[in-house]
C-alpha cells in the first residue's frame, strides 16, 4: 500500500476517535440528570439509581466512553426514550433514504454546477457569463428552507405538477417512477446553494486553464474545439473542481436537513429535527454520528481521489 | 495625513465596484432600519392592528406587505427583525474571528502547540457546519444567545485554519528572522508582527461568512431553536409562514425569506469586493 494511503488512514483514524468523544460528550453536557428526565419527576430515589446502575451512568466517564464504543461498533445505537423502539433499527432505514436523497443532490450539483462554469468559463466576460455569474451569486446565499418552501408553493401546491411531500405515494404501490416524482423538488432545494458554488469556483478554474500556455500550445497544432475543450481544458480542470465538490459534502448533507423537514423526507435530518423536539438525546447522538461518521468517509475517498488524478499532491504526501 | 489618503483610495474603489457599492447600500439600509425600527415601523410588530383582517394580500390599504396568520403587519415584523439578523450575522462572526485569530496565529508560531490545536480543529471540521449549529443550539436550549454562541463554536474552525494557512506562509518571511534577530519577543512577533499581515484575509473570510451566518441562523430559527415567538424573526416568520402556504398563501414566507436572501448576498457581494481589493493579481 502506498504510504500516503497509510498516512491519510491514520488521520482518519484519530478524526473517527475525537468525532466518537464529542458525539459521546454531547449527551453529558445537556443541563439535567438522565434518569430524572426519563422517569419523571415523582421518580424515588432508589428506582433513579436502579436506572443508573442498569444505564451504566454511575461509571467513571471513561468506562461509559468505552461501554458505549462497544455497543457502536456492533451496531447498538441505544434505545429510543420517545419513540421506545431501537435506534439502529429506526435509523438504518433512515439513513439509506438520506443517501438517496445526498447523492442525487451531489450528482445534480455536479453535472450542473460543473456545466454551468465550464461553459462560464470558456466564455468568459460575455453577457452570458455575467448573468450566469449574477444568478450563481445569488444562487450561493439561498436560504435552503425558504427556497424548498417556495418550490413546493410553485410546483406542488399551485401547479400540482409535483407531490408536496414524502418519499412514496401512500396510495400507491411505491416504484422507481414515485420515487422520482418525490425527489425531485428536495433535490433541488438540497442542491441550489452546491451548483452555485460550484459553478463559480469551475467558472475561475477553467478561465485560468484557458490562458495557460500549454491551451494555446495546443491550439497551434490544430485541435478541434471539441478536443481541446474536452481533452485538455477539461482535464486539467479537474483537481481543483474535485476539491471543491468534496467540500460542498458537507452543504449539501448540512441542507438535506432542511429539505427533509420541509419536504417530510424520511432521512437521518428529519429523525434527529423530531428527536430535537421530544428531546429524544439518544436518538439526536446517533443521528449526529451517523451524518459525521459519512462525512468523515466523503472526505477520505476525496482526497484519495485527488491524489489520484493529480501526481504532484503524492510526491508531497510522501 | 497618510490614513486620510488610503481611505481616499478605499473610497475609490468602492465607487468604481458597483457590485460593492450596493451591497454597502444595503447592510447600511439594514442598520439604519435596525436602529430606527420604532420610528419607521407603521404598527406594532407583535400585535395585531386592529383595522385588519387576518392574512391581509400584499397592497391591502394600510399593509403594504399584507398581514400574517394573527394579524400582525408584515412590513413592521420586517422592519423590526432586521435588528436580530443585523446583530447575529456581525457579533458571532467577530467573536469567533478574534478567537481564531489567537488560536491560528499561535497555531503557526509554534508546531508543537500548533499541531495539537489544528488536529482540535481537524475532528470539528468532521461535521457539517449547519448539523454541528443544530446540535449545539439543540443542548444549550432555544434563544438568540445560545445560537449565537453555536455559531461562535461553528466558525472557529474554518477561520482559525485561514490565519494558520496565512501565519506559517509569513513564518518563512525574512521580516519574522530580522524581528527575532532584533530581540523582539515571542509575543511581539505574534501580535505586533504577524498579526497585522494575517489579518485582512481573515476580515474577507469573516464578511463573506457573515452572509452564510445569515441564512443559518435563519435556518436555526426555522426549525424552532433559535429566535422564539413572539419575537420578531425573518426566521421564525418564514417559518410561521409554512402553514399558510400549503393552503396557498406564499406572502407570509416569501417577504422574511427575500430579506435574509439580499441581506446574505450584500455581505457576499461586499466580501467579493474587499479581496479583489486586497489581491494584488486582480489590481
Amino acid at each position: 500500500m502506498p504510504l500516503y494511503l497509510i498516512k491519510r488512514m491514520i488521520s482518519m483514524l484519530y478524526v473517527l476517535i475525537g468525532v466518537t468523544i464529542i458525539v459521546f460528550l454531547m449527551i453529558h453536557l445537556i443541563p439535567g440528570d438522565t434518569a430524572q428526565t426519563l422517569l419523571g419527576g415523582e421518580a424515588t430515589k432508589a428506582s433513579l439509581d436502579a436506572l443508573r446502575h442498569k444505564m451504566g451512568l454511575d461509571q467513571p466517564l471513561i468506562i461509559q466512553y468505552f461501554i458505549w464504543i462497544k455497543q457502536v461498533i456492533t451496531g447498538n445505537l441505544g434505545y429510543s426514550y420517545s419513540l421506545h423502539i431501537n435506534i439502529s433499527h429506526l435509523l438504518f432505514p433512515r439513513f439509506l433514504n438520506t443517501l438517496v436523497l445526498t447523492i442525487a443532490s451531489l450528482l445534480l450539483s455536479i453535472l450542473i454546477g460543473v456545466g454551468l462554469g465550464f461553459f462560464s468559463g470558456l466564455k468568459k466576460n460575455t453577457v452570458i457569463d455575467k448573468i450566469l455569474s449574477a444568478l450563481s451569486v445569488f444562487g450561493a446565499s439561498m436560504p435552503v428552507f425558504w427556497i424548498a418552501l417556495m418550490l413546493m408553493w410553485l410546483f406542488a401546491i399551485q401547479l400540482r405538477l409535483l407531490p408536496v411531500s414524502g418519499m412514496y405515494n401512500l396510495r400507491g404501490n411505491g416504484g422507481f417512477a414515485d420515487l422520482l416524482m418525490h425527489l425531485i423538488l428536495p433535490t433541488i432545494a438540497t442542491s441550489l446553494v452546491s451548483i452555485a458554488v460550484i459553478s463559480q469556483m469551475t467558472r475561475n478554474v477553467v478561465s485560468d486553464v484557458v490562458n495557460k500556455d500549454y491551451i494555446n500550445y495546443y491550439q497551434s497544432f490544430g485541435l478541434s474545439h471539441y478536443q481541446l475543450n474536452m481533452k485538455h481544458i477539461l482535464r486539467n480542470s479537474l483537481p481543483p473542481v474535485i476539491n471543491i465538490i468534496g467540500l460542498q459534502v458537507g452543504y449539501i448533507l448540512g441542507g438535506a436537513l432542511f429539505s427533509e423537514i420541509v419536504f417530510n423526507w424520511p432521512g437521518v435530518g428529519l429523525a434527529i429535527y423530531t428527536a430535537i423536539n421530544s428531546k429524544d438525546y439518544p436518538m439526536i447522538q446517533a443521528g449526529v454520528l451517523f451524518i459525521a461518521l459519512s462525512f468523515v468517509l466523503v472526505n477520505f475517498v476525496v482526497d484519495i481521489l485527488n491524489i489520484v488524478v493529480n501526481p504532484k499532491l503524492r510526491d508531497s504526501n510522501k | 495625513m497618510y490614513t486620510n489618503i488610503r481611505w481616499r483610495k478605499f473610497g475609490k474603489y468602492l465607487v468604481k465596484d458597483k457590485m460593492a457599492s450596493i451591497g454597502i447600500a444595503i447592510i447600511m439600509v439594514t442598520i439604519i432600519t435596525a436602529i430606527f425600527a420604532p420610528l419607521l415601523a407603521p404598527y406594532n410588530p407583535n400585535e395585531a392592528s386592529d383595522t385588519a383582517t387576518r392574512l391581509a394580500m400584499p397592497f391591502t390599504s394600510g399593509h403594504i406587505l399584507g398581514t400574517d396568520s394573527q394579524g400582525r403587519d408584515i412590513l413592521s415584523r420586517l422592519i423590526y427583525g432586521s435588528r436580530t439578523s443585523i446583530l447575529s450575522a456581525t457579533i458571532p462572526v467577530i467573536i469567533s474571528g478574534v478567537i481564531s485569530i489567537i488560536l491560528g496565529i499561535v497555531a503557526g508560531f509554534s508546531k508543537k502547540i500548533g499541531g495539537f490545536i489544528m488536529r482540535i480543529m481537524d475532528v470539528l471540521f468532521a461535521f457539517p457546519s449547519v448539523l454541528l449549529a443544530v446540535v449545539i443550539a439543540a443542548i444549550l436550549g432555544p434563544g438568540l444567545f445560545n445560537v449565537c454562541l453555536a455559531m461562535v463554536i461553528v466558525r472557529i474552525p474554518y477561520m482559525t485554519r485561514v490565519v494558520y494557512t496565512d501565519t506559517v506562509q509569513e513564518m518563512q518571511k525574512e521580516y519574522i528572522e530580522a524581528a527575532s534577530a532584533f530581540g523582539r519577543t515571542k509575543f511581539e512577533i505574534m501580535f505586533k508582527e504577524l498579526l497585522p499581515n494575517v489579518l485582512p484575509s481573515l476580515i474577507v473570510y469573516a464578511t463573506t461568512l457573515m452572509g452564510v451566518t445569515v441564512v443559518t441562523i435563519a435556518g436555526l430559527s426555522f426549525i424552532g431553536l433559535g429566535i422564539q415567538p413572539p419575537t420578531a424573526d425573518w426566521g421564525l416568520m418564514a417559518s410561521n409562514g409554512k402553514n399558510v402556504l400549503v393552503q396557498g398563501d406564499p406572502y407570509v414566507t416569501l417577504f422574511p425569506g427575500l430579506a435574509i436572501l439580499i441581506l446574505a448576498v450584500a455581505f457576499s457581494m461586499l466580501g467579493d469586493w474587499l479581496r479583489d481589493l486586497l489581491d494584488p493579481t486582480k489590481k
